[in-house]
């Protein structure tokens, strides 16, 4: 007897029918894993089962009785939890007091914080949940944060435990963890529903496997009964690779040169404390790390929408040091920003405005100050062309594409400036495996064409493929080189976490001459 | 691109301007609507009063006339509203630049006493412009150096331009007379009526162009509508003007200083404005007194919201306004329905224009739930 | 929000602005034409109408005042009123060329700003007359008779009541140092006027009294008008003549805040400024509806004073001082007295008063 069934569930949003007669089952003590790109309608289903939102169609059955669920709550009360992609924790609040909200034992408004205290220490106990109860959620990494929600619906009384994305803000060691945890509360009988799009997750964890595509459900699998490849193939609907495959390196003369380079964030804090590394035509170096470790802030710097309070960064022996965006651009610098909604594109202009950004002050598009629509068309239509991006026409506005065609303009315009350097930031980012697929693709065809790449990301995955080099950056320091080649993902995440402590250790530096951490090797 | 696809697109694109003219027209006829429900309940004849409020704007060519004039200084401070609006500045002080423009004109035109018109007018269509910019350019200033937000600044600099205005035309600019006011224009400084420039036989034989009170200055309006539409469609300093105002952060990103598109914005800005005031003073008073200005720098604001920003669309946007006023007068005259009436229904108009955006901003909200939604 | 949440609110909101404007135009269904009693006027052909300034009616200052010398002329002479609101500088010339247009004379205009189009208008409408209130024509066209007023004579009288108040003790805010005050608007010749008149009619009751008097340079700084009164207050002053427009409206506040008595001018403030009833001893007041409506006797009876500057004082009722109000029962009889012998004998000609200080 299935613990939870759909049953050709169908939910329509204006001018998209997100699901479409989707039908699945969880039995007790399993964990199926929900597969599908952005936008394939993974979410909007578990909603409709959380009680966010309200089906067109179909029917949900828990214990084998058709319910209407109204509300989260409602939800709750049927011994469903879900553990969003953005927690909804109190954050001065404690763990405890998170946990109990909303569920508060005690009476007539009086909260009895020692029961309280007690049952969460033995339900964090009985699934080998450790988390201080009275530590306050602010001082808590991403990763216990996770935990307290996990904990929160398991308080709740929850027997189906969705985990939407869960892994999406976690580090590798975290994610290991997390997948540990959920596998012991599956052991003590709970069910699991598994949102993602990142295929070795679902191969590591699901007992089973649903892959959605479109609003509908394409295929079920097993892990056993597929591969990587094989999943992604049923997700997009095409042969993807994964792992582009990529030639040696043919490395030219140095392009970028950072020198001791110190940089202040928002907050007047220094963020990032004294990096040198350079960069050569024809290699892409990458900078892992976890967020927030400083690589805003030194992207910013090189790009020019940031002044280094100290170093000096020169491209091709010019100083760049303090030159501002437009000089940057001017000096050959393209700049894939890691937020393509803030800084990558104006959402209210067309696809044609969008991707003459940052050109539009030069020949052809412009003359004297005069905008040449006929060229702009023309430039638009040949990026549009080159880069693949699906739209009618030109004049679409940038807010009406998908994420991955409008990833797909900023590329086409960062690229097609023909720069001498790229800084690629977090290129990726919530993109999904076919567009992630071309991405890496320009940017391997960036470094073919002898150009240098600075690529900056939180996917070791990515790094992995598609680096040359690789720095560890930890709290505003690089701790950690590497030559793609003796890099692995559980040494990266063990340096991105500190694992290297914070200063730069020479001798733990593999001795290979060819990569020096600074200065150019000619 | 297949021809199917080509279709769509255009089919969308009239879709969207079809959505975008019909929600002013409709804040325009609600308000029309409501203004005659509150007519009937006051006792008055709502269709006797627009029929009125109609013959009295454009009826007659001179009615035409009235509503041209009083279109006339709208229309350029709508502009002036308009691109400062395309830029995400909210220049509420345009009513301080249209006074400093008003003065410059009114002060030089006495001083070029004697030049002839080919060099006197654009010498002082010019010099309002520089003022109305100047009057800007410290509020501009402010905002890109130390973030001090325009609608406090510029409003700041109205009441320092009027005061400064009342204190010129009551002391040192002061003609002879009791009155606080500075002497009368040149004939060469003065903006000439259009029916001035046709001979009598023309003007008999086109009857339609004894426009009255119209005076040129509606061309200076139109041809400004025209250029701000161009620089903002065409030029570089349009682009970078409207990528800073729909994301400062992208457009930083693309070499854009953000902080001298501001300056440039709200200097254009008051420039127009500052327009406003020299045909003002040029084209009606042919003199500057303390009180020129019926307030034409706020009620741009709403002209330029009524026009979504559009330089083009400004223009029938001011005439809606414009002829709102001229109409009024034979409202009272041969409907006896008060002039605050009329007032109601230009509040009526601003309401749903605001409204609407209200309403739009939320469906917006929503539709970015409803996506973010689909996982 | 769905489609039915914002058909709802637009109801709603509909709703609301219903109740919130038609009370207040509910109130206005009384502008334009008809007799409001059954009493039947005598019948007259002449049509007079007014343009109002940017103030309109309601304004309780000149134009409501030009308006019921309008409706007087109407209940008593018959003859056919019309009033057109200006919202707009612009929308003068129009609204006077509308009304000569429409057959309408006399016609008159309120306020200096009008000047120019009266001026102008005058000349396109030759057989049409025009009364401007407080306008000064240089020349004064045929057609068009200045209405102004002998500020000083009202002025007077009430330096006349000041004069003796200030050395009397009927209200706990008056003191014994015998010092009254002046606050003007501009220090220009019509202002003066108010000075001078003020001046001559304490000095002739009190021949000590020291008036002191202080210029805002404008005549809309409220801010200004409580500085000068607290200085005024300072210097003992317990009786205050503000002739200044809205400046007038700070020094009521200082009056209240330091305790001084102030005579209010052109209309009888004591209906006008809030709150004002335990400092405002009298007024000094303009009689515009005297002035227009003498004007429309004058057209009626065929001897309109075209080209002309008609000055009205106290013979003409143009000028003269408000009630008293909250002060009625406290001002002692002999000021009421020495008021009205200051009256006769202006009117009489045995005193002239100066309107240069």
């Amino acid at each position: 007897m299935p613990l939870l069934e759909l049953r050709e569930i169908t939910k329509v949003f204006p001018g998209v029918l997100a699901n479409d007669r989707v039908s699945m089952r969880l039995e007790r003590g399993e964990i199926v894993a929900l597969l599908g790109e952005n936008g394939a309608g993974k979410s909007t289903l578990m909603n409709v089962v959380y009680g966010l939102l309200t089906a067109d169609g179909g029917e949900v059955l828990v214990d084998d009785a058709p319910v209407k669920i109204k509300s989260p709550r409602h939800a709750i009360d049927l011994g469903i939890g879900m553990v969003h992609q953005h927690f909804m924790l109190v954050e001065p609040l404690t763990v405890t007091e998170n946990i109990v909200l909303g569920r508060e034992p005690g009476r007539l408004g009086v909260i009895d914080f020692a029961t309280a205290r007690e049952r969460v220490r033995e339900i964090s106990e009985r699934y080998g949940l450790r988390v201080d109860p009275d530590a306050k959620i602010i001082d808590l990494s991403v990763g216990m944060q996770q935990r307290v929600e996990i904990l929160k619906a398991l308080y709740q009384g929850a027997r189906v435990l969705i985990l939407d994305e869960p892994t999406a803000v976690l580090t590798p060691q975290e994610v290991t963890e997390l997948f540990t945890v959920v596998r012991s509360l599956v052991d003590e009988g709970l069910s699991a529903v598994f949102i993602t799009h990142k295929l070795e997750e679902v191969v590591a964890i699901a007992d089973r496997i649903l892959v959605m595509r479109d609003g509908k459900v394409v295929g079920e699998t097993t892990p056993a009964a597929t591969d990587e490849i094989g999943l992604a193939r049923m997700m997009v609907g095409r042969d993807v690779v994964l792992r582009i495959e990529k030639g040696a390196s043919k490395r030219g003369a140095t392009v970028l040169e950072v020198e001791d380079i110190h940089v202040d964030d928002d907050r007047g804090l220094e963020a990032v404390k004294g990096i040198s590394f350079s960069v050569s035509g024809g290699e892409i170096l990458a900078i892992a790390g976890v967020d927030g470790n400083g690589q805003r802030e030194l992207v910013e710097s090189i790009v020019g929408l940031r002044r280094p309070k100290g170093g000096r960064i020169e491209l091709k022996g010019n100083d760049i040091t303090h030159a501002n965006a437009r000089a940057s651009i001017e000096a050959g610098v393209s700049h894939i920003p890691e937020d393509r909604h803030r800084r990558g594109l104006v959402l209210e202009f067309d696809i044609a405005e969008n991707i003459i950004l940052g050109d539009h002050r030069t020949p052809p598009v412009a003359r004297n100050g005069i905008m040449h629509p006929k060229a702009i068309t023309e430039v638009a239509r040949k990026r549009i062309a080159d880069y693949d991006i699906r739209t009618p026409s030109e004049r679409v506005d940038a807010e009406n594409l998908s994420g991955g065609n409008q990833q797909k303009v900023v590329v086409a315009r960062e690229i097609g400036r023909n720069p001498e350097l790229l800084v690629a930031a977090q290129p990726t980012r919530g993109l999904d495996v076919g567009a992630i697929e071309f991405v890496h693709r320009q940017i391997i065809r960036e470094r073919d064409a002898g150009k240098a790449v600075l690529l900056v990301s939180l996917e070791l995955e990515e790094v992995l493929s598609l680096a040359d080099r690789i720095l560890v950056i930890y709290e505003g320091r690089i701790v950690k080189e590497f030559a793609v080649a003796d890099a692995d993902a559980e040494t990266l995440g063990y340096y991105m976490t500190g694992g290297g402590g914070s200063k730069i250790d020479k001798d733990a530096i593999p001795g290979t001459p060819e990569t020096p951490a600074t200065g150019g090797d000619e | 691109m297949s021809a199917a696809a080509e279709d769509r697109s255009t089919n969308r694109d009239w879709a969207a301007i079809a959505q975008k003219v019909g929600t002013p027209f409709a804040s325009v006829l609600l308000a029309i609507l409501i203004g005659s429900l509150i007519m009937w309940v006051s006792g008055y004849d709502p269709i006797a009063a627009y029929a009125a409020l109609f013959q009295g704007s454009f009826g007659t060519p001179k009615a035409f006339g009235d509503t041209l004039l009083k279109s006339t200084p709208l229309i350029l401070a709508g502009l002036g509203l308009a691109y400062g609006f395309r830029a995400n500045l909210f220049n509420i002080g345009a009513e301080g630049q249209l006074f400093m423009g008003g003065l410059a004109a009114g002060w030089l035109g006495l001083v070029l006493a004697g030049q002839p018109w080919y060099v006197a007018l654009p010498l002082l269509l010019l010099a309002a412009m520089l003022a109305g910019a100047a009057w800007a350019f410290i509020p501009a200033i402010l905002k890109a150096r130390i973030g001090a937000h325009e609608v406090i600044t510029t409003m700041m600099f109205t009441y320092i331009a009027r005061y400064f205005v009342s204190y010129l035309v009551i002391g040192p600019l002061k003609s002879p007379g009791q009155i606080p006011q500075t002497g009368l224009l040149p004939p060469e400084s003065q903006l000439p009526r259009i029916q001035s420039l046709f001979s009598d036989a023309t003007l008999q034989a086109m009857p339609f162009l004894k426009m009255g009170r119209a005076h040129m200055g509606i061309l200076v309006a139109i041809v400004a509508a025209v250029i701000v539409w161009w620089v903002l469609k065409y030029t570089t300093l349009g682009y970078e003007n409207r990528a800073v105002g729909y994301n400062p952060w992208a457009a930083e990103t693309g070499g854009i200083s953000v902080q001298w598109t501001t300056v440039k914005a709200l200097c254009i800005s008051g420039s127009l404005a500052g327009l406003a005031g020299a045909v003002e003073v040029m084209g009606v008073h042919h003199r500057l007194f303390d009180q020129f200005s019926s307030g034409f720098g706020f009620t741009g604001i709403a002209v330029a919201l009524l026009a979504k920003n559009h330089p083009i669309a400004v223009i029938p946007a001011a005439l809606l306004f414009g002829a709102l006023s001229a109409g009024a007068g034979t409202m009272q005259l041969m409907a006896d329905v008060p002039q605050k009436i009329i007032l109601i229904v230009q509040a009526l108009v601003i309401f749903f224009v605001a409204a609407e955006g209200i309403v739009t901003y939320f469906v917006k909200q929503r539709q970015k739930e409803a996506t973010s939604n689909v996982g | 929000m769905n489609s039915k949440t914002i058909r709802v609110l637009s109801v709603l909101l509909a709703l609301v602005l219903l109740v919130a404007f038609v009370p207040g135009c509910a109130k206005k269904t009384d502008t334009g034409t008809g007799t409001s009693d059954g009493t039947t006027p005598p019948k007259s052909t002449v049509k007079a109408a007014m343009v109002t300034d940017v103030g309109g009616l309601g304004d309780k200052s000149f134009n409501d005042g030009a308006y019921s010398g309008l409706q007087r002329a109407e209940k008593e002479l018959g003859v056919e009123i019309k009033v057109l609101e200006s919202k707009e500088i612009t929308d003068y010339e129009s609204n006077i060329d509308q009304l000569a247009t429409a057959g309408f004379s006399p016609i008159f205009a309120v306020g200096f700003l009008m000047t120019d189009t009266v001026s102008k208008m005058a000349t396109a409408f030759p057989d049409t007359q025009f009364g401007g209130v407080d306008e000064f024509f240089d020349p004064v066209p045929a057609n068009v008779v200045g209405l102004n007023f002998k500020e000083e004579e009202g002025s007077y009288l009430a330096g006349v009541v000041a004069g003796l108040a200030t050395k009397d003790s009927f209200d706990s805010k008056l003191n014994s140092d015998n010092v009254i005050g002046f606050v003007g608007g501009m220090d220009i010749p019509l202002i003066q006027k108010f000075e001078a008149g003020f001046i001559a009619g304490a000095k002739s009751v009190n021949p000590d009294v020291k008036v002191i008097s202080l210029y805002a340079g404008n005549f809309t700084d409220q801010a200004k008008g409580k500085e000068l009164g607290y200085s005024l207050i300072e210097q003992k002053a317990d009786v205050i003549y503000a002739a200044a427009g809205q400046v007038g409206l700070g020094t009521v506040e200082a009056c209240k805040d330091k305790g001084a008595l102030f005579i209010g001018v052109d209309v009888d403030q004591y209906e006008t400024v809030a709150n004002s009833g335990d400092v405002m001893l009298t007024s000094m007041i303009k009689r515009v509806d005297n002035a227009v409506f003498e004007t429309i006797k004058a057209v009626v009876d065929g001897s309109f004073p075209g080209g002309t500057i008609k000055v009205f004082g106290l013979a003409e009722e143009g000028v003269g001082l408000a009630p008293y109000h909250d002060f009625e029962s406290k001002v002692p009889q002999a000021i009421k007295d020495a008021v009205e012998k200051a009256r006769t004998d202006i009117i009489a000609g045995t005193i002239t008063v100066p309107t240069a200080p």
